[in-house]
């Protein structure tokens, strides 16, 4: 079940994120919706573009060229530390949780057992420094809603709410990021402690898993957000 | 019509096939049985008593017969059905190897012959590890000699015509057919005690009517000839010695019809079970301190559980049974099923509590420990702080005759709790033991050799401890009533036990006795032996001090004077030792150079010629030994004697190392004669030269496997089992968990081999309270770097005296990584900081998190400050 819910949320994800990236990418948008026919196409060229350039390039150069160097000493450790650790808890996590069928065990439990405490000290430092940054915006006086025409149609006089804008999502992301951290280091506490029957146990569990995948989610999507977000992107 | 017919011909030939095919590698189905009516009363046990012909039992006739169960319940009670029940069914078919691998153990019975110092597994069932009565050449005969004691009847105690082999004497002694009241009959005068008793008179077929308290049993078949039968009735011309078997039964059980009352109950209580189930730590000699199992302090008896109808496939009570069986209401009486309503693979979907059973609330426990470990793990046998510890069980070490004698034994040695993976492949307590025996090896197989054999080969080279000890018995009569004839060797004051062994008295006066007292002497070699010498004092304790048997004298006296005051104690010695059943001569005391002996019952001295060495041996003090017929004198027992008898003295071991390697030297030598078709007869010289010298006697004569003093009778038949082991292949003997075998320079060299591994079968009871259980205390009963659950040595045991035994950790035998334990029980010490950690970090996001909600709650709602636009 769980298998099936993180490959259905994994894949759903991927192609909300490139289709995202198809219609905010494209020269100018076609209201008939024609051109999103393209999508595959689009997606297929650009997975093949983007292999080609792993291989071209060479690490070393990426590495040079990530914006990691321009952070501070101690971003850096937190910033490693929070990447490096989400990496290995999400690798060892679901790879065993996909493909073996006891789950995690031995010398890999160990370490994910290690690396989940780095992970919740950088995380909570983390969340305590960027917090700030990605607080709900103030809000404005909103404008004077315009006269209305009379001579459009109705329809057009029902008008959804505008998407929010990719700040606001990486926001949201961070958040729920910052949230289904606190969960994981809650379903990993709680079961150290002699309070939690059986019942609780298993609760604890699922809520681990759950809290991961979400977790994963949002750290993509934050991810991808802040790597191929409109330019003009606030 | 042709067409059809082949269609027809396929149609059935697919047919059979299927059922064949389906029907190969089922699991053993319950044989149905009449429903149950609904009535929960139990019916009075009023009913005629049956002989095997099936005659009316009549108590007040002469010489009346005992009743057979098969006649006497058989009527109501489908006696073939109950014949499939697990408790009797054992021999019913030999599984075959597969089969057997993948089925639960449970305990074997083990063949152990302390004097050669075997302990071999033995099952019908194929269990891994054990060895098949049929591999061994047991009879049915045999096997219900020697395990009849414990056995419920049926079975191999009960063979068909073709189960009568030249050697037993089931025409005589009859068979033991099920003994429903072993189980049933709740009349507290149900008596195993003399069950075991009847059965090792093989009086077989009237054991049940003796142990059941309803009749007197005299007579002892083993002492009748083998043409008696019972229809032959008493014997007239004997009644001392070989009196049948007679039954004399209380006339109060008995109604004017002959008919019996008898209290059968379906539940007769734990004490009937018990007999043959009963387990305890072998350390624990106080009964107060032992506990019950929770279960049967909280009111449940044995059969609450394990249960069963008719066909008496007792439910066993683990979790895979359901499954195994083919009967899902299994699942509800494993520990599992009954307290947590799961089945074996954790579904809910059994209904639990039963019979009030608890919800366990295992709080902190992680659910992975129930994926992985079964409920007895932390909840059942003796906790494993420090290791596996020693346990008697009642088939195993006799326990739970009664009587004067005592007939429980110290071998084989039980270990518990050995974590091992059971057949379902989570982590279970065990028992094992560690098999020792002398076998041929051929290739990789290892042939157990039956001890008759081996100590017919052996022949002086074992109970080198028997023959000091009959010396020590012998002298008894020699020494005052407060005295206790002792030796005094090697650092240790030895005296007989009641068994003719030897027991051991740790003593300062004993480290410190005075060798200059007359009868000591060196023993052994120690440049070739590379052992230290045995210095030897034959002596007397009286009051926790030690003084020689024959006393030293003033050296300065005139030692015809000395002699002449101490001539009764010399002749009290020498007539006392004349009852020494090996004596390889007549006994003798040298003392200031003269011999003196016993001649027609009076003492007399032998004065040697006055040369320098007389001069000498005069100044020694006294020496006993044996005349020998060149008239020198050897000593009372022989340097390897004393060396080896020493050496295992008040220790659970019964062999050294020399005597192993002698051992097996012989058998290669009657083995090489065997296959060159020379007579193997002299079993002992070259290879045992020594220390073991010329055989002083042959125990094996002296032994009696069954003597009359223990109430049992001898068999007055030979033993034809005990011919000279010539077998082929290389001899080797197995203890401890090695095997070993002489190298090319004759030197013992110990190996591992997979006929050293032990017999084991997983353990459940007794159930410990929750706060006893491991876990209770924290993860730190298991997890940490030193734990016993994992870490704890295992060490083979065996006869063998040898440092050279297989020692394993727990973790082994789990089949786990100790490394990877040790590491993972070292992260538990670290446990506190990083739960500290994750509080604090989980407070630090929780708080930022609760903050940033009410910001933007705040601003959403705009109860927060507006900017202007």
């Amino acid at each position: 079940m769980f298998t099936t819910i993180s490959i259905a949320a994994f894949l759903g994800l991927f192609f909300a994120l490139t289709f995202h990236r198809f219609r905010t990418t494209r020269p100018q948008s076609d209201p008939s919706g024609k051109a999103d026919a393209s999508y595959l196409p689009w997606l297929s060229t650009r997975t093949s573009a983007w292999l080609k350039t792993l291989r071209a390039a060479p690490l070393k150069d990426k590495w040079r060229a990530s914006p990691f160097h321009k952070l501070t000493l101690l971003d850096k450790v937190l910033t490693a530390g929070l990447l490096g650790s989400f990496l290995y808890l999400a690798a060892s996590g679901f790879l065993a949780a996909f493909f073996i069928g006891r789950g995690l065990y031995g010398a890999p439990l160990i370490l994910h057992v290690m690396a989940g405490g780095i992970f919740s000290v950088c995380l909570a430092a983390v969340v305590f420094r960027e917090a700030a940054r990605f607080q709900a915006p103030r809000p404005s006086i909103p404008p004077e809603p315009p006269a209305p025409d009379r001579n459009r149609s109705v329809t057009a006089l029902i008008k959804l709410p505008p998407l929010p804008s990719p700040q606001s999502v990486r926001a949201g992301m961070f958040w729920i990021f910052a949230a289904a951290g606190l969960a994981l280091i809650v379903s990993t506490l709680l079961p150290m402690l002699p309070w939690l029957n059986t019942r609780g146990q298993v609760l604890m569990f699922e809520t681990h898993r759950y809290a991961a995948l979400v977790s994963v989610l949002a750290a993509v999507t934050f991810a991808c957000l802040s790597a191929f977000g409109k330019p003009n992107d606030p | 019509m042709k067409k059809e017919a082949l269609v027809l011909a396929i149609f059935l030939g697919a047919g059979l096939i299927w059922t064949l095919l389906s029907g190969q590698g089922q699991t053993p189905k319950i044989p149905t049985v009449q429903p149950w009516a609904g009535s929960r009363a139990e019916p009075a046990h009023v009913f005629p008593l049956r002989d095997d012909l099936d005659h009316l039992v009549v108590p007040t006739m002469p010489y009346p017969m005992p009743f057979s169960t098969r006649t006497s319940c058989g009527p109501c009670h489908a006696y073939n059905t109950v014949a499939g029940g697990f408790h009797f069914n054992a021999a019913a078919s030999r599984p075959d190897a597969e089969t057997a691998s993948r089925a639960r153990p449970a305990q074997p019975w083990f063949l152990v012959d302390n004097s050669t110092g075997t302990v071999l597994p033995v099952s019908h069932r194929g269990w891994k590890n054990t060895h098949h009565p049929e591999d061994l050449g047991l009879s049915d005969w045999e096997f219900t000699q020697l395990f009849g004691r414990h056995l419920p009847g049926g079975g191999p105690s009960e063979p068909g015509e073709e189960g009568q082999d030249r050697a037993s004497r089931w025409n005589v002694s009859g068979k033991i057919e099920i003994n429903c009241l072993a189980c049933h009959n709740a009349s507290p005068r149900q008596d195993h005690s003399e069950w075991a008793r009847q059965v090792m008179r093989e009086n077989f077929r009237w054991a049940a009517t003796a142990a059941s308290g309803i009749a007197e049993v005299g007579g002892m078949a083993s002492r009748m000839h083998g043409t008696w039968d019972v229809y032959d009735g008493p014997n007239p011309d004997d009644r001392e010695w070989a009196i049948a078997p007679n039954v004399k039964y209380r006339a109060e059980v008995f109604d004017s019809r002959h008919y019996a009352f008898m209290d059968i109950r379906r539940s007769a209580g734990d004490r009937l079970c018990l007999a043959c189930h009963s387990t305890a730590p072998a350390a624990v000699v106080r009964r107060p301190e032992i506990d019950r199992d929770v279960h049967t302090a909280a009111g449940l008896s044995c059969v609450d559980c394990h249960r069963n109808d008719l066909s008496h496939q007792i439910v066993r009570g683990y979790e895979t049974e359901a499954r195994d069986m083919g009967d899902p209401f299994r699942a509800s009486l494993s520990c599992r099923g009954c307290h947590m309503g799961e089945d074996a693979s954790g579904k809910k979907t059994v209904t639990p509590g039963r019979l009030g059973a608890p919800w366990p609330q295992h709080k902190g426990i992680p659910t992975v420990h129930f994926r992985h470990l079964s409920c007895t793990v932390c909840h059942s046998g003796p906790k494993v702080d420090g290791g596996p510890k020693p346990v008697r069980t009642a088939r195993a070490n006799r326990l739970g005759i009664y009587g004067a004698a005592l007939w429980h034994t110290d071998t084989p040695v039980i270990q518990e709790p050995v974590y091992m993976k059971g057949e379902d492949g989570k982590i279970t307590p065990h028992r094992i033991v560690w098999p020792s025996f002398w076998g041929m090896m051929e290739g990789k197989s290892v042939t157990p050799i039956r001890p008759e054999k081996i100590r017919v080969a052996a022949g002086d080279v074992l109970d080198p401890d028997r023959r000091v000890g009959a010396i020590l018995r012998a002298l008894s009569p020699a020494v005052e009533p407060d005295e206790i004839p002792v030796l005094a060797a090697g650092g240790k004051i030895l005296r007989a036990d009641v068994d003719g062994r030897l027991a051991v008295e740790e003593n300062e006066s004993g480290k410190t006795a005075r060798t200059g007292a007359g009868t000591d002497r060196t023993a052994g070699k120690p440049e070739s032996a590379g052992q230290a010498a045995v210095t030897s004092v034959w002596g007397v304790m009286k009051s926790g001090a030690v003084n020689p048997l024959v006393p030293a004298v003033d050296p300065e006296a005139d030692p015809n004077e000395a002699a002449y005051e101490l001539a009764p104690r010399f002749q009290a010695v020498l007539e006392a030792l004349r009852l020494v059943g090996w004596a390889p001569g007549q006994p003798a005391l040298v003392y200031g150079g003269t011999t003196y002996k016993l001649t027609d019952g009076f003492l007399d001295m032998v004065v040697p010629e006055e040369d320098a060495d007389s001069e000498k041996a005069a100044d020694s003090g006294p020496a006993l030994g044996w005349l020998a017929e060149d008239g020198t004198i050897q000593p009372l027992v022989s340097d390897f004697d004393l060396k080896n008898a020493v050496q295992v003295a008040g220790l659970e071991q019964a062999l050294t190392e020399e005597q192993v390697a002698a051992i097996l030297a012989r058998l290669a030598e009657s083995g090489s004669a065997a296959a060159s078709g020379e007579n193997p007869s002299d079993p002992g010289t070259a290879a045992v030269s020594d220390g073991v010298g010329k055989p002083t006697g042959d125990p094996a004569k002296s032994e009696e496997t069954r003597t009359p003093e223990d109430g049992t009778g001898g068999n007055p038949n030979p033993d034809p089992r005990a011919a000279p082991a010539q077998q082929i292949g290389e001899p080797v003997y197995i203890s401890g968990g090695r095997l070993f075998r002489l190298d090319a320079e004759g030197r013992l060299k110990a190996s591992r081999h997979d006929a050293a591994e032990p017999a084991f079968w997983p353990a459940a009871h007794d159930v410990r309270p929750a706060q006893q259980a491991l876990g209770w205390n924290g993860c730190g009963d298991c997890h940490s770097a030193g734990s016993s659950f994992f870490f704890a040595k295992v060490e083979g045991a065996g006869p063998l005296l040898t440092d050279k035994i297989e020692r394993r950790r727990q973790s082994a035998f789990m089949g786990l990584g100790g490394l990877f334990q040790r590491v993972f029980g070292l992260t538990f010490a670290v446990r506190p900081v990083l739960k500290f950690v994750l509080f604090a970090a989980g407070l630090l996001i929780a708080g930022i998190l609760l903050a940033a909600a009410l910001i933007f709650l705040g601003r959403a709602t705009g109860l927060a400050a507006r900017e202007k636009g």
